[in-house]
């Protein structure tokens, strides 16, 4: 699976992103990532934010065509709006991305 | 359909058809029933006919009384471990008066919730988040390696951090009083999370989080640091914390953080998409206009300066405020409060002037 992900706001309102390939994360992971990054899953994740709450973070996910499947699917949501599957593949993928800048630094 | 209007209430006595800022103002002020029709109406994406507009009913802006007697004030504290998961709140693991826990983060978000409450008691007679003696929910370890601390309209959450960018989001107190500043603002009419009116939340978080850690250290205005989050960068990170209210875009300068990018002044005001128009970014406007205003002033910064905002939050009553509303009305409970013609009214307007807002 190959993805955009990107992560902004939160209480500090930074924003990373970064194009990854699950297949060279590991079985694990790709694993779980693929499963809980199922075009219905986020979907539903695109429901209205609740304006109450503040210092959220926002995702921006692009599944990038593979194979016979020639669309680009594109999903902004906030943390709150999403199953918690989806956040902690999230997060894993997040902390792989920021590992790999941080050894470049 | 026809109803009658109630006594004291905020019925609208007719039908309407409601525009995205009214509904986006429901949304934040009203209360669970009104916030599900909002968003029901924004799903559709229909225009909504015939609806009631009971816009803002009593409980949802409600102005805080001050509290006569507080004494015998104690908050209700309760920290829950959130063991690394996506959910909340967690198992409770400390509750008011309990003991001092084994775990660091659970003890510095019970005693940062508790020192919160203290500036918001003793200063501005403020009972708790909403007034009225809520309750000061936290959880903490909240997700694996999370890097983030919210507001979630009725509690606290902090993540563990992930040691490379930032470490556990309990480390700062100034944070944790940030988040629960967010609560002060959502009980007192709230100001829509968006574009100025957004930055204006951010900022009241920010401005309240510095003077709840100058208080705690009964520093004055010129012997503090002015930043938020410091501490929370991780051993790598070039920075010194999250934001600067002293020098707005000077906090931190990193290859993976990327730039602190405040700005101070209104030429450099960002337009954006992203961050809900740039809450936290534009946010550095105002907060630097206060940190202006409490150093010209001297002493604490908590007690005049600090008296004006929070004053202006309580009166404001506009949740699309600009910052432009903003100021003129720190200015005008300036002059009611110290006299039209005070230094702590010269020193207001001074202060946006520097920022780039005439009032």
């Amino acid at each position: 699976m190959k993805l955009i992900l990107s992560c902004s706001g939160g209480v500090v309102g930074s924003r990373i992103q970064a194009q990854l390939d699950t297949a060279e994360l590991g079985a694990e992971l790709a694993r779980r990532a693929e499963a809980a990054l199922q075009p219905e899953k986020l979907a539903q994740a695109s429901s209205p934010e609740n304006p109450l709450r503040t210092d959220v973070l926002e995702y921006d996910l692009t599944l990038l065509p593979e194979g016979e499947d020639t669309d680009f699917r594109h999903y902004r949501f906030s943390e709150t709006s999403a199953a918690p599957e989806v956040l902690e593949v999230l997060d894993e993928l997040m902390q792989e991305i920021i590992r790999l800048r941080a050894r470049r630094r | 359909m026809g109803y009658a209007p109630r006594p004291m209430s905020y019925a609208h006595p007719r039908h309407c058809i409601l525009p995205p800022h009214m509904i986006e103002a429901i949304r934040l002020r009203g209360d669970a029933g009104l916030r599900k029709m909002a968003d029901g109406i924004e799903q559709d994406g229909q225009r909504f006919r015939a609806a009631r507009c009971e816009l803002m009913p009593p409980a949802a802006t409600r102005r805080t009384q001050p509290v006569a007697a507080r004494a015998r004030i104690k908050p209700e504290r309760k920290v829950y471990d959130a063991q690394q998961r996506r959910r909340l709140p967690g198992k409770l693991v400390r509750a008011e008066g309990d003991a001092r826990s084994s775990d660091a983060d659970v003890d510095r978000a019970y005693d940062g919730a508790g020192a919160t409450f203290k500036l918001f008691l003793n200063v501005y007679q403020r009972h708790s988040l909403d007034g009225e003696g809520m309750p000061l929910v936290s959880s903490v370890h909240y997700g694996k390696s999370y890097n983030n601390a919210f507001w979630d309209g009725e509690q606290m959450v902090y993540g563990d951090g992930d040691g490379i960018l930032f470490r556990s989001f309990t480390r700062s107190l100034s944070v944790i009083a940030h988040e629960l500043s967010h609560g002060v603002v959502q009980f007192s009419g709230g100001l829509v999370y968006r574009d100025q009116s957004g930055a204006l939340s951010e900022s009241f978080a920010d401005v309240f989080g510095v003077l709840t850690l100058q208080y705690r250290r009964k520093q004055a205005a010129h012997e503090a640091d002015w930043l938020v989050g410091k501490g929370l960068l991780g051993p790598d990170v070039r920075g010194a914390a999250l934001r600067s209210l002293k020098a707005p875009g000077t906090a931190y300068d990193d290859a993976v953080l990327g730039k602190d990018p405040q700005p101070f002044h209104m030429d450099d005001f960002v337009y954006t998409s992203s961050d809900n128009g740039g809450v936290h970014i534009n946010s550095g406007i105002p907060n630097h206009a206060f940190y202006l205003l409490a150093q010209n002033l001297c002493g604490n910064a908590w007690e005049r300066a600090g008296h004006i905002w929070y004053d202006t939050l309580q009166s404001i009553d506009n949740p699309h405020a600009s910052f432009a509303d903003w100021a003129d009305r720190t200015l005008e409970l300036a002059r009611e409060r110290f006299g039209a013609g005070s230094t702590e009214a010269i020193q207001t307007r001074r202060s946006w002037k520097l920022v780039g807002i005439a009032v």
